[in-house]
């Protein structure tokens, strides 16, 4: 029975060592990884080019790949986006709030597919308190260890992302290294041998409307910029012609509360020009469709002629 | 929801740790055997029936009658009279299985026949669940009547002890298929808990869970997504799809049989092995030999060496495709499985040769070849186990040749649609590079190995938390999922071989 008891309490040593280990993760945040964005936002907020930003863009990875060096020759301005693969307007929310800050920029520009729900959780994650004293409050003590579990429980995956996000969550970029934000498109166009996927069985994604609530949310934002005195564009960057289906619910819904906030709304999937050369997309059969490098720039100086005229108009 | 408690739940592994305390710390001792046989018994019969009680009905009937016909068979002398009851045991168990398991497959073979006489004549289908583990407990329990019938085994007397054999947990979903001569003794007799070996069971546990819910499920959702649509498979999708079934289904079946024996050596049972590391095989006959090694030993034993003794090669020809036959059918109740069988079989027979002349001339370059066509057969062969119908089978194999259809997307974006993004198919080649190196260190380095179980145990110590820790983070368990996989029902939780 000694031998028992001795394996019974290494078992034990050894939980517990698991245990510490997975606090100690907890801790220092691997485990939010995704909730990072918060952090990231922060690191936007201390970005000398986001502050000093006249025109500034909203987005997720539809965005940030238009080209930069265009885009300040054209406006002759500079411009920072605040973008992020697969984000929310409401992600970013709590940096864009110029209502304190003692510098703004002259026009926000929003791409409409960051019209979602907000791509982070909701439930902001329990941290053990850094003051002993209420570490050892037993009214906390109950909940702390129940988060604790939830959310080893439920966001531990993370970390299954891969080595690619583990080295990100262990050495994230600098906030200098963000730069204005912007990055150049990889992505590889639609060609010959892709082009038969959407001659022979092809199934364009449906036209999804936007949820009221998160309409609600957009048209809020932009009334305290305008009520902050800065100019909001919208805008729908384009995808390949035969990718999706007539998305007309979504325009119409779009410029319903455009018109009600009296902003301009450009979608430039009605330019003919533009959606119509597979050069400019991604081939892909996902419905999240990128601009390939040539497209980017074609977009953006489709795009930054509309800015100008609105920055013409504001000067 | 149905509420069952495979190797791969939390609430499993809670009940066998309260379960591991019990059992050593009040029944494991000599003046309790009865009773520790009889809690055994108790838990492995509440183990099958969180799948579905009434499954209990087919485990209880079985092993009842091949109780009641041991002891008859042993005290029958009239050799007549001890052959009936042989053959109203195997009938009856091979009708359960046949019943429950091959029912729709008899009919789909018999209907065009019938159609051929009578066109308006059709067939009952029955869609009854097939009960979990029952090709391997029927199994067992055959093999015990015919060890009584020949007289290489006492028949067993006490029917707690002879229902715990037939029932015990740990080998009782799949496998390892034990002979009763290994197994039915360790039940006459209390276990000594050896520190040591405990140690090398709780590994072996941790090791086969790695296996199971962070090698084989991550593979399994780029397979099952690959499978589910086929047709949108490249030359190098399909491949890869190939290549990730066979190591899905070596992690998840190894995985479960480390498991399996692990379990029971905690509770101070030796069960057999059922894998010797078959990706490091030199030849395809090799593989076999050490691939699910319980049940081909049993189709050795019992079918091979059953049959008549072969005059020329030809018929040892014959023998070996129709054992191969049988094994592929055992497996599941389709066309695909039983041509899986048959070209195995084939394989095996036709590659015979030059497997004989490279062990003979030990020749590096014979040696290779063996190597070579023994695993790209066996993994070819592996698509019609996989596919669910020979026509699957036939759009996997077509997608082989669509080079063309490659160049139309970027190279991660052909992995991203069948589930995995690029950084989780460096996760999965890292661990199927992590599983190669660890059995190539137990083949080749056997000193190496042997110095890791008895050096010092830091080194076990820091294993064991890291594959704790493997599991946890990157384990697919409870419907978790990576942040780079495809979000569908498609995610394979239990394990393969649990069906059948």
């Amino acid at each position: 029975m000694k031998h028992f008891f001795r394996f019974c309490t290494e078992i034990l040593v050894g939980l517990l060592c698991i245990c510490t280990l997975l606090l100690a993760l907890e801790q220092s945040g691997w485990f939010g990884y995704p909730n990072r964005q918060h952090e990231d936002c922060q690191d936007f907020e201390e970005n000398a080019h986001f502050i000093n930003a006249e025109v500034v863009f909203v987005g997720n990875s539809q965005t940030y790949l238009l080209n930069d060096s265009l885009l300040e020759s054209a406006l002759r301005a500079s411009v920072f986006t605040v973008s992020r693969a697969g984000a929310a307007l409401n992600d970013f929310r709590s940096i864009l709030d110029w209502t304190d800050k003692e510098s703004s920029p002259k026009i926000v520009v929003l791409e409409t597919h960051s019209f979602k729900s907000s791509g982070m959780n909701d439930e902001q994650r329990m941290k053990f308190p850094k003051s002993f004293k209420n570490f050892l409050s037993l009214e906390s003590e109950w909940n702390q260890f129940k988060y604790f579990a939830r959310d080893v429980l439920q966001y531990h995956s993370v970390l299954e992302s891969g080595p690619g996000w583990i080295t990100e969550a262990i050495l994230r970029p600098k906030e200098v290294e963000w730069g204005n934000g912007f990055k150049r498109s990889d992505y590889q166009p639609i060609d010959n041998a892709f082009m038969e996927n959407y001659e022979r069985n092809w199934t364009p994604f449906p036209d999804n409307p936007i949820e009221s609530d998160v309409l609600d949310e957009v048209k809020r934002f932009v009334l305290e910029c305008k009520e902050s005195g800065i100019e909001v564009m919208l805008y729908r960057s384009p995808w390949y012609q035969k990718h999706c289906m007539p998305q007309i619910n979504r325009r119409s819904s779009i410029e319903k509360m455009a018109a009600q906030c009296q902003v301009l709304f450009v979608d430039l999937n009605q330019e003919e020009s533009l959606v119509r050369d597979p050069c400019f997309f991604e081939a892909t059969k996902n419905n999240n469709q990128h601009l390939t490098q040539e497209g980017a720039d074609t977009v953006t100086v489709v795009l930054a002629h509309e800015i100008k005229a609105m920055l013409d108009l504001i000067d | 929801m149905q509420f069952s408690m495979g190797f791969e739940g939390f609430v499993f592994w809670c009940c066998f740790s309260l379960f591991f305390l019990v059992y050593w710390l009040f029944l494991n001792f000599d003046s309790r055997i009865q009773y520790r046989n009889l809690s055994l018994l108790i838990a492995s019969y509440l183990f099958y029936a969180s799948w579905d009680w009434r499954f209990l009905g087919i485990i209880l009937t079985s092993s009842v009658l091949d109780f009641v016909v041991g002891i008859r068979l042993e005290s029958q002398k009239n050799e007549a009279k001890r052959k009936n009851l042989l053959v109203s045991s195997l009938v009856l168990n091979l009708g359960f299985l046949a019943l429950f398991k091959y029912h729709n497959f008899f009919i789909d073979a018999a209907e065009p026949i019938f159609r051929f006489f009578s066109p308006s004549a059709s067939l009952t289908h029955l869609s009854w669940v097939l009960p979990v583990g029952i090709s391997f407990y029927t199994f067992q329990t055959i093999s015990y009547t015919i060890d009584v019938y020949r007289g290489t085994i006492k028949a067993e007397r006490d029917p707690i002890t002879f229902l715990t054999y037939v029932a015990f947990f740990p080998q009782l979903l799949a496998g390892p298929i034990e002979r009763a001569k290994t197994l039915m003794p360790q039940f006459h007799r209390a276990h000594r808990f050896e520190l040591d070996a405990m140690k090398k069971a709780f590994l072996r546990i941790l090791w086969g869970a790695f296996k199971k819910v962070v090698i084989a499920d991550r593979l399994a959702i780029f397979v099952n997504q690959a499978y589910a649509y086929p047709e949108d498979l490249t030359t190098l999708t399909t491949v890869t799809a190939i290549v990730f079934f066979v190591f899905q289904l070596y992690c998840d079946f190894s995985g479960y049989c480390d498991m399996a024996i692990g379990m029971a050596k905690l509770l101070g049972f030796e069960l057999s092995e059922n894998f010797r590391r078959p990706l490091l095989a030199g030849n395809i006959r090799s593989v076999y030999q050490r691939w699910h090694i319980t049940i081909h030993n049993w189709f050795k034993e019992y079918v091979y060496f059953a049959l008549p003794v072969h005059k020329n090669n030809l018929h040892r020809g014959v023998k070996v495709l129709f054992v191969f036959s049988l094994a592929g059918l055992w497996h599941g109740s389709g066309f695909n499985f039983l041509l899986w069988g048959v070209m195995n079989g084939v394989l095996i027979f036709s590659l015979d040769p030059l497997i004989d002349a490279a062990s003979r001339t030990q020749s590096r370059v014979l040696g290779i070849v063996t190597r070579g066509i023994g695993h790209a057969a066996v993994y070819l062969s592996l698509v019609f186990f996989r596919s669910e119908t020979l026509q699957e089978a036939s759009v996997v194999f077509s997608s082989l040749s669509k080079w063309n259809e490659m160049k139309s997307l970027p190279l991660s974006e052909h992995f991203t649609h069948f589930g995995l993004n690029t950084n989780e198919l460096i996760v999965a080649v890292l661990l199927i590079l992590i599983v190669l190196v660890v059995e190539c260190m137990q083949e080749y380095r056997p000193k190496a190995h042997r110095r890791f179980y008895q050096g010092h145990g830091l080194l076990r110590w820091s294993s064991a938390m890291a594959l704790s820790l493997g599991i946890l983070l990157l384990g697919f368990y409870d419907g978790r999922e990576g942040a780079g996989t495809v979000k569908d029902d498609l995610a394979q939780e239990e394990f393969i071989y649990e069906q059948f």
